[in-house]
């Protein structure tokens, strides 16, 4: 019978296997043809504390997540006291009966099903650290999912001592059918045809993967939660691909190395989270005065300063197109999710190419680090052709070249030093079109309108916001940016078919910010007057004052969230119904 | 036919610079060794001495302060066979960019690193420089700095640098010999040069230098291999100054790491879409 939908809950420490956990089951689901998303709720330490991740299992691609409890498995009696409300009724709250118990002082909801996952895990010699297996077994048995995708799943996750752990699993779903027979749920799930292979990755490994298939060569960077993953992915694949991947003593000596290698030719690239990037903004004034191109993958985490390491947010689209002192232009983009991340870290280095400026990708913890099952065919290799730099022809009554020509659209043309006889120069300070020094007005002038000119060109290239649902005469208009995308997209699903129609203006290239093509969304998803709602992760609404500052825009109220936790498709429709009332 | 070095630009350093003579030595090591101008980077910073890379014909990287170590890293690791150098102050080298000093000389890229270490911040006017003797009086110390003055050459051979020198701007013959040695080195080399500001440093003069500075390789005990007494000569300044080549030693350069690098330069390459699609697999 077919599911629509499922949501796990799993709870504990740190280091207590959670991420195992959650693993085994997506990679269960996703072997079987199903698609899975999980977030990662963590602190920011390595053992201890309270930790859970929100596991959503569904038969179509899900891009955002529920506070749904359908299953909640509780590792740790903290885990459990703080987790066991949260569901409702209906809720099966599995926990290791050995060590954790209902406790008087705490209410919860649900149908407790303790089950001692270590002794389960330790019998015929299996070892302790085999209970999330056991769990993992458990659930699925519950849920009425075979054990044999689990199977395949151990050996791809765990690797090691395979046998003793599907044995413990297999004792794990027998458990549950002795004891808990009743509760074992009468749709079984099998699994499905798929037209393609389904894989399940983050975001973060997304994005790189897209990012080499722009034939980005270098990668220089400093570890900051929640951008290290790309930094790691590249490192892992350097010696296949032929990659060269550099852990700088620092961002800005990570920036500088960026703009180093690509000055010789090659794309060149960095990731970081906010902290980092306020390093690297002098560097990324150098990129854009001596019109380099780089591109730089900011994901966002709660701030000020160090705020929440591990959490989300989406606060930092101002840093993004003002960082860096001086007028330069620069491009800022922010993928809608997975897979626009793979497509859109290609269009970024295109951008950065041909406009020879920088160019940042806005990310944050919940896009970069959740795992997405993505199918074969969402990928597209060949979508997005790389484009090259503005060739430098020799000709026979040539001057020296001029690395910043000045021409009609702005763009120079370029040479890569040590390929001809030429030399190429680059430089932060002001310089004559040779890129040499100057200091004379006129010339700093001309400099500058040939820099910001580049603007003009980049506007055609910019896409407008997209549209969703047009429906003849929407109610409301939601607003949008980045990774919030497949969060808004289902609650103005959900609203329309309860009667309210509803569309979403969702952006993912903000800057240059495309005046013209905006101010045409909005003429055409405002066919009669509504209330417009700009809905995004951070305290201040920076989208909503970007529209206010850009297009003289006045929306109608904002949904701000800034508490670290991503928006819920839950936690939004509340929100909204909530603002119906009033 | 000898390859020409010189630039159109006017040449802003005040008469009498120190760096006028370095200049003239970078010149005639590069002359010597027949580089040809398309086939050299020079990076810098900012300050006088990072000027060079518009004073000398070649592929110039003109970028931020104290930043000239990581940038010609990266120029350095996308085509390893040109020659690279790397021209700061001692502003740049030693306070703001002393991380990158450091971890440049652990990393050991083919780079020749050229410090012009005047002992004062030139082009900001006046204030003192990490390298500033504690009795050195400025707008910003105005009792002196009181500290004890950095140890750019203990620093390098405390680092494992492989190639640690000082030469001196009073002295082109044997500085021009030690940037030669530096080109040719396969390594960091790095050379602080002792260097006369005319108009912010009116004690360590030209002739203040050329009073103390002797040849480290025409002592007796010479012994560039040997780290400890290497280490010992750094810390030997005032009545005698030390100049030459003080540690040398073989270490794999960087880019060694990269064996991709023995190939081709990096913008030679394009990853070929199939070996990307095989990384899927593993996420199956």
């Amino acid at each position: 019978m077919k599911i629509i939908e499922l949501n796990i809950r799993v709870t504990g420490e740190a280091g207590q296997g959670i991420d195992t956990y959650a693993q085994l089951i997506a990679k269960s689901f996703t072997r079987m043809g199903y698609f899975v998303l999980f977030a990662n709720y963590v602190e920011s330490r390595i053992r201890g504390g309270i930790n859970h991740s929100q596991i959503r299992i569904s038969d179509e691609p899900i891009w955002a997540i529920r506070d749904k409890i359908d299953y909640l498995i509780a590792l740790s009696q903290a885990g459990f006291n703080k987790h066991c409300a949260e569901g409702d009724a209906e809720t099966l709250i599995l926990f290791s009966s050995e060590k954790i118990k209902p406790v008087d002082q705490v209410e919860f909801r649900g149908r407790p099903v303790p089950i001692p996952f270590i002794e389960i895990a330790k019998e015929d010699g299996g070892v302790a650290v085999m209970a999330n297996v056991v769990a993992a077994a458990a659930t699925l048995t519950l849920a009425g999912v075979p054990l044999d995708s689990l199977n395949q799943a151990i050996e791809m996750e765990i690797g090691k001592k395979v046998d003793e752990n599907i044995a413990s699993a297999l004792r794990g779903k027998k458990f549950v059918e002795t004891h808990f027979m009743e509760l074992i749920t009468d749709n079984k799930i099998t699994a499905r045809e798929t037209r393609s292979k389904n894989f399940l990755l983050t975001g973060n490994e997304v994005l790189a993967m897209g990012a080499i298939v722009a034939n980005c060569r270098f990668i220089a960077g400093y570890p900051m939660t929640p951008a290290t993953s790309i930094l790691e992915f590249f490192f892992k694949k350097m010696d296949k691909l032929g990659l060269v991947a550099v852990q700088a003593e620092s961002e800005d000596a990570a920036m500088n190395m960026v703009v180093g290698a690509s000055y010789m030719g090659v794309r060149a690239m960095t990731a970081t989270s906010g902290g980092g990037f306020d390093l690297m903004t002098e560097a990324l004034s150098l990129a854009g005065m001596s019109e380099i191109p780089v591109v730089v993958v900011d994901s966002c985490r709660p701030g000020p300063s160090t705020g929440l390491p591990t959490r989300s947010e989406q606060s930092e689209l101002f840093l993004a197109i003002h960082g860096g002192h001086g007028e330069f232009p620069r491009v800022v983009l922010a993928p809608k999710d997975a897979v626009d991340a793979f497509y859109l870290v290609q269009k970024a280095f295109n951008f950065a190419d041909k406009y020879q400026t920088p160019v940042i990708v806005l990310s944050n913890q919940y896009l970069s680090m959740s795992s997405f099952t993505i199918s074969e065919e969402m990928l597209d290799f060949g979508k997005i052709q790389a484009e090259t730099r503005k060739p430098f022809m020799l000709n026979e009554e040539t001057r020296d070249y001029c690395r910043y020509l000045n021409t009609t659209d702005g763009i120079s043309p370029w040479l890569n030093p040590g390929d001809t006889e030429e030399i190429v120069l680059a430089t932060g300070d002001e310089h004559t079109e040779q890129g040499y020094y100057t200091e004379e007005a006129d010339l700093r002038v001309a400099m500058q309108d040939k820099r910001l000119r580049k603007e003009m060109s980049i506007l055609d290239d910019i896409e407008a916001p997209e549209i969703i649902y047009p429906n003849t005469k929407p109610e409301l208009i939601i607003v949008g940016w980045g990774s919030t995308y497949g969060t808004l997209k289902e609650v103005v699903l959900r609203l329309t078919q309860s009667g309210k129609a509803c569309s979403l203006v969702h952006f993912n290239q903000l800057w240059p910010f495309p005046r013209k093509k905006v101010l045409k969304v909005f003429d055409k998803v405002l066919v009669k007057p509504a209330p417009i709602l700009v809905i995004e992760e951070n305290s201040t609404g920076q989208l909503n004052n970007l529209l206010r500052c850009e297009i003289g825009l006045e929306s109608s109220g904002t949904i701000l969230r800034y508490d670290g936790r991503p928006f819920t498709v839950d936690y939004l429709w509340d929100k909204i119904m909530k603002l119906e009332v009033e | 036919m000898p390859h020409s070095y010189e630039t159109s630009e006017e040449i802003q350093w005040c008469p009498g610079c120190g760096n006028f003579p370095i200049r003239k030595a970078i010149i005639d090591a590069l002359t010597h060794l027949d580089i040809s101008p398309s086939r050299l980077v020079i990076s810098t910073g900012i300050g006088q001495a990072p000027k060079m890379c518009h004073y000398v014909k070649c592929n110039g990287l003109d970028g931020i302060h104290g930043r000239s170590l990581p940038a010609v890293l990266g120029a350095y690791l996308a085509n390893p066979s040109l020659t690279y150098i790397s021209i700061d102050g001692d502003g740049g080298a030693y306070a703001e960019g002393t991380s990158h000093f450091i971890h440049s000389l652990r990393r050991n890229p083919n780079v020749l690193y050229l410090v012009h270490n005047n002992k004062v911040f030139g082009l900001t006017k006046g204030q003192s420089s990490p390298t500033s003797s504690p009795d050195f009086v400025s707008k910003m110390s105005l009792h002196g700095t009181l500290m004890p003055e950095f140890n750019p050459l203990g620093v390098a051979i405390a680092n494992n640098g492989t190639f640690v020198a000082r030469g001196s701007a009073t002295d082109l013959p044997h500085l021009t010999d030690l940037i030669k040695a530096g080109i040719q080195h396969q390594g960091f080399a790095f050379v602080d040069i002792l260097q006369p500001c005319v108009s912010y440093n009116h004690t360590n003069t030209y002739q203040w230098y050329k009073e103390r500075v002797y040849h480290l390789e025409e002592q007796a005990d010479y012994n560039p291999e040997d780290r400890m007494w290497a280490f010992k000569k750094t810390m030997e300044w005032g009545k005698k100054i030390p100049i030459g080549i003080f540690y040398k030693s073989h270490r794999a350069p960087f880019h060694f790491q990269y064996p991709v690098l023995a190939e081709a330069p990096l913008n030679q390459f394009k990853t070929p879409d199939e070996k990307v699609k095989d990384l899927l697999e593993e996420y199956y």
